[in-house]
């Protein structure tokens, strides 16, 4: 079909508002597949880190026989407090199901060894020992989880962070 | 209007291959600590089982954990795979709008 040269120039004034508005939109528009990284949430991670180590540092101190669950239930709910917070921290943020998924690991496993020292009324070495490594096994992991959130290079403004350093 | 679209496409593909190529590895080493640190951990289980340290019930227990604590550990790699798709992504969306506007001013 053959167009005038009326039609053409009517055709190449439409073709370039379309492209006005592509452009316009996708100059505002990023794909976002995580939240946001949050300085806040990283130094959180690290000071109950700092509580946990020092609790089981504080329990290896004592001989395996003096680890009655008494001396150490009102630590065992401080931390807890401290581990559902954190939580709940990473579940009220979008996009930020890994690093839910982590705290939640954790809040259960220090649940769990809350659970079997109450029953038990104490807290051998062996079982200590690997617990403890592995609570650090998981800080790290969650502090890896909020680090990486770094990466995205529309993530260098701290102003977005939850509590300016 | 100078817009040659499989010039921006190509663009694009460059755009994202780029970023898989320089985050893949990363990815990569972080699965791979990942398995070498439960390794660690198993091994420990099974030393501290035979040494005497915990008993069975204890080792099941250790054991269970560990499934979760790898867990953990995958997870904080599937992190940085969403990272690195995202900027593979907006890496591609910014060749397409630089595109389109160099192909605007022309007009």
């Amino acid at each position: 079909m053959h167009t005038t040269s009326t039609e053409n120039s009517f055709l190449k004034i439409w073709y370039f508002f379309v492209l006005v508005i592509i452009a316009l939109g996708f100059g505002g528009c990023a794909v976002k597949l995580v939240a946001d990284y949050d300085s806040a949430t990283f130094n959180e991670i690290i000071t109950i880190d700092k509580k946990v180590d020092r609790f089981y540092g504080d329990l290896l101190e004592l001989p395996a026989g003096n680890r009655q669950y008494a001396k150490f239930s009102d630590k065992y709910v401080d931390i807890e407090t401290d581990l559902r917070s954190l939580y709940i921290r990473n579940m009220a943020r979008p996009l930020n199901e890994e690093s839910s998924q982590i705290s939640e690991i954790i809040l259960n496993l220090w649940i769990k060894y809350k659970d079997t020292h109450k029953k038990k009324d104490g807290y051998p070495d062996g079982m200590a020992k690997l617990d403890r490594k592995r609570f650090t096994r998981l800080f790290i992991s969650a502090a890896n989880a909020e680090a990486a959130k770094k990466l995205s290079p529309d993530d260098r403004d701290t102003n977005k962070d939850s509590l300016k350093e | 209007m100078s817009f040659d679209i499989d010039q921006t496409l190509n663009g694009m593909a460059a755009a994202i291959a780029g970023v898989v190529a320089s985050e893949w590895p990363k990815i990569k080493d972080c699965m791979e600590k990942a398995l070498q640190d439960e390794k660690g951990a198993l091994e420990e289980i099974a030393m501290a089982r035979l040494s005497g340290e915990i008993d069975d019930e204890g080792m099941k227990s250790q054991l269970d954990d560990e499934e979760e604590t790898l867990r953990a550990e995958l997870l904080v790699c599937k992190v940085e795979a969403k990272v690195a798709a995202q900027n593979a992504a907006n890496a591609a969306i910014n060749v397409l709008t630089d595109a389109i506007k160099a192909g605007l001013k022309v007009i």
